[in-house]
């Protein structure tokens, strides 16, 4: 890691996609490739300048197929690089995004979430593309998702995103949602941010070769390395081996092990009254803020009530999840969609404990709401 | 002229032996190691080096050059 | 293996995926002779391609190489030469990847004039997959897939690239290599989206399975009756026959890298 000092610290009013756009360029992310959508258009329209000042490019490509796939061909021409998107532009990068996984590029997507299916809500907040963040490409990989849910997280969880990326050679998301993208709030902008820049030394001709933590080098183009990248399941030359079942069985469940087995280092979860909760709720994203206060209004009134917020959702905190889980009576996870997540906890810690609370439509959950919800159970 | 047949990547197209005007090539019997029928120089002081065999050739597996 | 293919294959990834005779690997020799000529050196060219026979092409020369999903090719060649404008991209695709899935992206790079050079190898169907019809497939042409003969009919590439913004335009075919190669060298010399067209016969799919050719001599002698080399000047070729040579060339339209660094010299002194 190296530290980058930031010339423009210091406390703004700025918006949760500016403040995304913001971090993207205090992580040194030089290239950014995208599509108008809304609610993430912001992010585009704040980089288009701001990119070329950096002395990196912004293109606004053709569709959001095109904007994923330069966002892939310049992570291996050595910038750091993303794209920004919401729900039926997302649906389109999953292809992609497969792509990604298996040839191991390093990128990030923020996606400001808006209600779906297809066209469905575009100017209104949701949760719904939590599994498809997790599962919307055919085949077995793992990524790494990561919540914000004030304007603060969106840009520290943005630079977090792009030093993931690098670290596990994995495709990042950041999972806004139209509720953070647009709100307009205090950001500090610290002194300075840490940049993940491990630097392959030598020649490199096994590009998919993983170290002791199962991670092969982060490499790129034009350093004498001849790096061949397919999307074919390949050895650790990069050769093709799709029908060799003991190489591709290898390869994926090295995809899959290089995440799952590092989910200490690449999760955050935040613990709220932990000691006495009987009842215990579990939010992300732009819900944790309104549930936060609940929490703390049920508290207030006396009712034995924690909260687990969690900052990463992929791979699934479970050690923390389970540990949260285990001294409460009851848990509830409020979520802006019919009950994603709630499946994840309730594998956890069972049907019997863990119940949802859908806030659907486009409807924001009000404090109150999950409030009357906690006394309703509690 | 010298001209090598790559014996380890020859395919047996034939576009080789149609490529030479001269009628230098020709089909043998002899296999490459994918097991096609390989072309050989029959009539090598024919060759004029123009190397269309050479250029023609998909497997990138025939060399021309100067004795 | 000739001297100069000794220079620059990945030999751990031989031996090509082509059939006996097919055109790919000509079109591969050709490049090959021409980078040699240009002396263009390691790392100074990125390779990339899509999806089907003709975009394996570069896996097996020793370039940094994206071999990218189906259609997908141009758009990662341009986030790579954004971001390299000094180098060298080369993209190798088919008529279905260049022109059927990846059609959108093909007219957008061609508006955009990016400085990259797109080898299309044509073969008028889809080869890997057995033969159906592609975006190139002359009307009323039998295939796997139009066995009543194609209903649609063929795009017009040159008219289709240029008019969306090429400004290089230059048909190949591998029944002559030497003007392939000049097709390619003066491509890959111009600043700005270049396209080459490369009659690239299928010798199985098409010439076995479709049009019932014993050998893919037979198949290349049919091809040569079919073209005609271009005088200069000329874009279309008498009888009826498909021109070859360079069609087009533009060198008044802008390039995209170099705005884009001008954009950054405007934007950081704004700053």
């Amino acid at each position: 890691m190296r530290i980058k000092k930031l010339s423009d610290s210091g406390v703004k009013l700025m918006q949760g996609n500016e403040a995304c756009a913001a971090g993207a360029l205090a992580a040194d992310c030089r290239f950014m490739a995208g599509y108008p959508i809304t609610p993430a258009t912001e992010i585009p329209e704040y980089l288009s300048s701001r990119m070329f000042a950096a002395g990196g490019v912004f293109m606004q490509m053709e569709d959001e197929l095109a904007s994923i796939n330069a966002v892939i061909g310049a992570s291996w021409g050595g910038a750091r690089a993303m794209t920004a998107t919401s729900g039926p532009g997302f649906t389109l990068m999953q292809e992609a995004l497969g792509y990604a996984a298996v040839t191991e590029t390093p990128l990030v997507v923020i996606n400001v979430m808006r209600g779906g299916p297809a066209t469905g809500q575009p100017t209104c907040t949701s949760q719904d593309a939590v599994m498809q963040a997790r599962y919307g490409g055919h085949g077995d990989y793992e990524i790494i998702a990561l919540a914000p849910s004030s304007v603060q997280e969106a840009f520290d969880f943005t630079v977090r995103a792009f030093n993931l990326a690098d670290k596990y050679r994995v495709p990042v998301f950041v999972l806004s949602d139209e509720t953070v993208g647009h709100t307009r709030e205090k950001l500090l902008i610290p002194e300075s941010v840490e940049i993940f820049d491990d630097e392959y030394q030598g020649v490199c001709r096994e590009y998919f070769k993983p170290d002791e933590n199962g991670v092969p080098p982060r490499i790129r183009f034009f350093q004498g390395h001849d790096v061949l990248v397919d999307g074919q399941l390949h050895d650790q030359r990069g050769i093709r081996a799709g029908t060799d079942p003991a190489v591709c069985a290898q390869a994926i469940r090295r995809y899959c092990g290089k995440i799952l087995d590092h989910i200490d280092d690449i999760s955050s979860v935040e613990k709220f009254f932990p000691e006495d909760a009987e009842t215990l709720v579990i939010a992300y994203g732009s819900v944790s803020r309104s549930a936060l206060s609940a929490v703390r209004r049920a508290r207030d009134e006396g009712m034995k009530v924690g909260m687990l917020k969690l900052n990463t959702v992929w791979p699934v905190p479970e050690k923390e999840i389970r540990a949260a889980c285990a001294g409460a009576k009851r848990v509830i996870v409020p979520e802006m969609n019919v009950g994603e997540y709630l499946r994840e906890i309730q594998r956890i810690a069972g049907c019997d404990k863990v119940q949802g609370f859908s806030s659907i439509g486009g409807v924001f959950p009000a404090p109150k709401a999950i409030y009357e919800k906690i006394a309703e159970v509690t | 002229m010298k001209i090598e047949i790559d014996s380890q990547w020859c395919k047996g197209c034939a576009l080789c032996v149609r490529a030479c005007k001269k009628g230098v090539l020709e089909i043998g019997g002899e296999r490459s190691r994918g097991g096609y029928l390989m072309p050989f120089a029959k009539n090598p002081g024919a060759c004029i080096g123009c190397r269309m065999c050479e250029r023609s050739c998909p497997d990138v597996c025939i060399s021309v050059s100067r004795e | 293996m000739n001297s100069t293919a000794e220079k620059y294959i990945r030999k751990e990834a031989l031996p090509f995926i082509f059939c006996p005779g097919c055109g790919h690997g000509i079109v591969v020799n050709s490049f090959l002779r021409v980078i040699d000529k240009l002396g263009i050196g390691k790392n100074q060219m990125g390779l990339v391609s899509g999806i089907g026979c003709s975009s394996w092409s570069p896996v097996y020369l020793q370039f940094d190489c994206l071999h990218t999903l189906h259609g997908r090719a141009l758009a990662q060649a341009e986030g790579l030469k954004a971001v390299n404008p000094d180098k060298t991209v080369v993209v190798f695709t088919g008529d279905g990847d260049c022109a059927g899935i990846g059609g959108n992206h093909l007219i957008h790079a061609a508006k955009r004039n990016v400085d990259i050079t797109v080898i299309m190898m044509s073969n008028y169907i889809y080869g890997m997959t057995g033969g159906q019809r592609a975006p190139t497939t002359p009307y009323g042409a039998i295939t796997k897939t139009s066995p009543l003969g194609n209903e649609e009919h063929p795009f017009d590439l040159f008219r289709l690239v240029t008019g969306a913004g090429a400004t290089y335009y230059a048909r190949a075919s591998a029944t002559h290599p030497i003007q392939l190669d000049k097709a390619i060298e003066e491509g890959m010399k111009h600043k700005g989206f270049s396209f080459i067209e490369v009659l690239s016969p299928c010798p199985t799919t098409a010439g076995r399975n479709i049009f019932s050719f014993k050998t893919p001599s037979e198949m290349y002698d049919w091809y040569e009756s079919q073209v005609a080399v271009l005088k200069p000047g000329q874009t279309e070729a008498p009888d009826g026959k498909i021109g070859l040579g360079i069609l087009y060339m533009n060198n008044e339209r802008a390039e995209l890298c170099s705005v884009q660094a001008e954009k950054k010299e405007v934007a950081r002194n704004e700053n």
